[in-house]
């Protein structure tokens, strides 16, 4: 393989790799270099749901949203939690939801997400127990999440769409581009037509996950667990097999062209979260408060309690959504802590932390 | 074609997977054994149902198993009357449903198996006096009403049996146990025969579907599984048996796919804390049962561990140990006769 071959194809994989890893440096920049004013409380009228869409963009896992809402409810007193045979919760509903006096900013439409939660909850009984809940819940508790999805899609700013599309497209590009440059570089197309398969196997997976669940593949079903070894050896197979045969130099430009491509579409094009102004000023507060309660000392925490016997408990929600409760247990552990009236269990290693 | 150093490499990492298998195997096998209390249990709580046990145990239920279990339970809460109709048939009259779970007088340990097992009744009997003949060595239930019953509720059987840690350690077990095969395929690569490629892949494909896609039916995925799998293990072993193979590589990559896919990774187990408190319960219970003499389990009612023993399995050898002279209130038997429920 020539050394012009050689410098074409590091040409085309590098400015995918820029057009890719470019727009999400700058996401990551001005999201580390907006100023985060410290926060002793989270927001007010923030809820679970503003923290978990703000903070996370489009990358947020609603799934995990259901403890940190049950939690926050029972702070504000709508409901209280019970331990129920070990291993499941008792929630009974004290009085109806309402919406907090002041949003502080934040979007009040997940304030619609948490009463049609709550709603699903306590329609026929006032009484929920986990360990009894029909598959029905799961279905409705989809739509919940789906809409918080929804609405975390609406935090990142539309040039992150775009961007993520470009990068993709572009990768495609580069990675059709260095197969060409290599078949001819080596007088031997047919060789290089096994480096479709891989190109092939990424788009039909690609496909596949973002296929609508009602048509395509369901979500946590094994066949689509499946999927991941089955396009893995749809791809690799016919590719090692070819670049085994090509020569080593032809052969380390193809792979290498390979795993860039694979880690642009599904690594960093994923991750661009390029947010504006507006959006960045609800991001700051929530690491601001994440940040405090990380560097805070015991002490100072413990002067919060000293105000509000129930800070830890009312903060707590918000910890489980920013993934710092393990973190802050070691600290509130050196605090003497009063469980709190609305949890009558004895759940707390397993709920808590 | 023999590599001194690339196979004394594959070799290390063949063997470094069998060792780190077998060590998680052996930590993680004894760790519920472990946390067993040195305490008696002499009774477990009212309402602890046969299908408790099986999900404490197991994380999983299957109700098919548990007829004669299922049936002296369900007698004992005064939901049956059985009656006598020959040695191994019997006719189970329904005098009252189970109540619902959150009513006051509904007796059980846990809820999430007690709607279950209330489903399960109520599949059997539409209505109160409704009457059954049946064999106390078959199912009662049809499997795909059991499964579908399982499937009715958000919350899965081993929700709280098993961590997700556990879940993590089954599927690095499980990578464990293949990757010998990729480490030789990879040797056999290095040493020019590139089928070594193909071979991994091929017989990866055929493991995951027969142990993860478990909607299809096992004899079909056992079938199509096998297509893929055997040929390349018989691939893998002659083409070592070509090569000089003084460690056996061949041979413990496909022992490892085998003994450590199917055997190992079954001792490889991580519960919660609140199920190893159960379990340890359970484990005292049996051994009460099995060790505790004549005398004092004379006194005991026989007809309430009757259930337990039956799950436990235990029942012939404890039997001789209790007083059964009397029948049970809710057994009816015009000539006398016990059969082989009781």
């Amino acid at each position: 393989m020539s050394m012009v071959s050689i410098l074409i194809c590091i040409s085309m994989s590098a400015l995918s790799l820029i057009v890719a890893v470019v727009p999400f440096v700058v996401g990551e920049v001005k999201k580390r270099k907006v100023i985060k004013p410290v926060e002793y409380f989270p927001p007010a009228g923030s809820s679970p749901i503003d923290f978990l869409t703000q903070f996370y963009g489009s990358s947020a896992k609603s799934r995990d949203l259901f403890n940190a809402v049950m939690l926050y409810w029972a702070s504000r007193g709508f409901i209280t939690i019970e331990e129920d045979c070990k291993r499941g919760l008792k929630l009974i509903k004290l009085k109806n939801l309402t919406r907090p006096e002041s949003n502080d900013g934040f979007d009040s439409r997940t304030y619609d997400i948490q009463e049609q939660l709550f709603e699903y909850l306590f329609s026929a009984k006032d009484t929920f127990y986990t360990l009894a809940t029909s598959c029905h819940f799961k279905d409705c508790f989809k739509k919940i999440t789906d809409r918080c999805d929804e609405q975390a899609k609406k935090v990142t700013s539309r040039n992150s769409g775009k961007y993520t599309l470009i990068s993709s497209l572009t990768a495609v590009a580069s990675y059709l581009g260095v197969m060409i440059a290599v078949a001819c570089s080596i007088e031997n197309s047919a060789i290089v037509l096994g480096f479709i398969f891989p190109l092939a196997a990424m788009g039909m997976y690609k496909l596949v996950i973002v296929l609508p669940e009602d048509d395509g593949v369901p979500k946590g079903s094994s066949i689509r667990f499946f999927l991941v070894p089955f396009f893995l050896a749809v791809g690799l197979i016919p590719a090692t097999a070819v670049m085994l045969f090509m020569h080593p130099v032809a052969a380390a430009v193809s792979g290498i062209e390979l795993a860039v491509c694979f880690l642009i579409l599904f690594i960093v094009s994923v991750k661009i979260d390029i947010r504006d102004d507006g959006q960045l000023k609800f991001y700051a507060r929530i690491c601001g408060f994440k940040n405090f309660l990380i560097l805070a000392e015991a002490r100072q925490l413990e002067a919060l309690v000293e105000q509000d016997p129930q800070y830890y408990y009312n903060i707590l929600p918000y910890c489980y959504i920013l993934n710092i409760t393990e973190k802050l247990k070691p600290k509130f552990d050196a605090i003497a802590l009063d469980g709190p009236a609305w949890y009558l269990g004895d759940l707390r290693d397993t709920l808590m932390f | 074609m023999y590599k001194p150093v690339p196979y004394h490499i594959a070799a290390a990492g063949v063997y470094g997977c069998i060792v780190i298998l077998c060590a998680l195997a052996l930590y993680y096998g004894l760790r519920a054994k472990r946390n067993v209390k040195k305490e008696k249990v002499t009774a477990l709580a009212r309402g602890f149902s046969p299908l408790d046990i099986q999900r404490i145990f197991i994380g999983k239920t299957y109700p098919r198993k548990l007829t004669r279990a299922l049936i002296v339970h369900w007698a004992q809460l005064g939901y049956l009357r059985v009656e006598y109709v020959s040695k191994y048939r019997v006719k189970l009259v329904c005098l009252r449903k189970p109540p619902e779970h959150n009513e006051e007088k509904a007796v059980f340990f846990d809820r999430g198996t007690y709607v279950r097992e209330r489903d399960l009744f109520n599949e059997i009997f539409s209505r109160q006096g409704e009457a059954k003949t049946v064999n106390i060595l078959k199912a009662l239930f049809k499997r795909d009403d059991v499964r579908s019953i399982n499937a009715s509720y958000a919350v899965r059987e081993d929700e709280g049996v098993y961590s997700s840690k556990h879940y993590k350690l089954k599927v690095f077990s499980f990578i464990l146990s293949v990757m010998p095969f990729f480490i030789n395929g990879a040797y056999l690569c290095a040493t020019g025969s590139f089928v070594g490629v193909i071979m991994p892949f091929v017989m990866f494909v055929g493991m995951f579907v027969f142990r993860f896609l478990r909607e299809l039916p096992i004899v079909f995925r056992t079938v199509w599984s096998a297509f893929w799998v055997i040929p390349m293990l018989a691939l893998m072993i002659v083409f070592f048996n070509d090569t000089f193979d003084p460690l056996f590589l061949g041979w413990a990559s496909v022992v490892m796919l085998l003994f450590g896919g199917f055997v190992l990774i079954r001792f490889v187990d991580y519960r919660e804390k609140n199920n190893l408190s159960d379990y340890s319960d359970l484990i005292n219970y049996k051994k009460y049962l099995l060790y505790t003499n004549k005398k004092i389990l004379k006194d005991v009612d026989y007809y309430e561990v009757l259930p337990y023993l039956y799950t436990f399995n235990i029942k012939v050898l404890v039997k001789r140990k209790f007083n059964t002279d009397t029948l049970p209130d809710w057994y009816v038997s015009d000539n006398g006769k016990r059969g082989k429920l009781l």
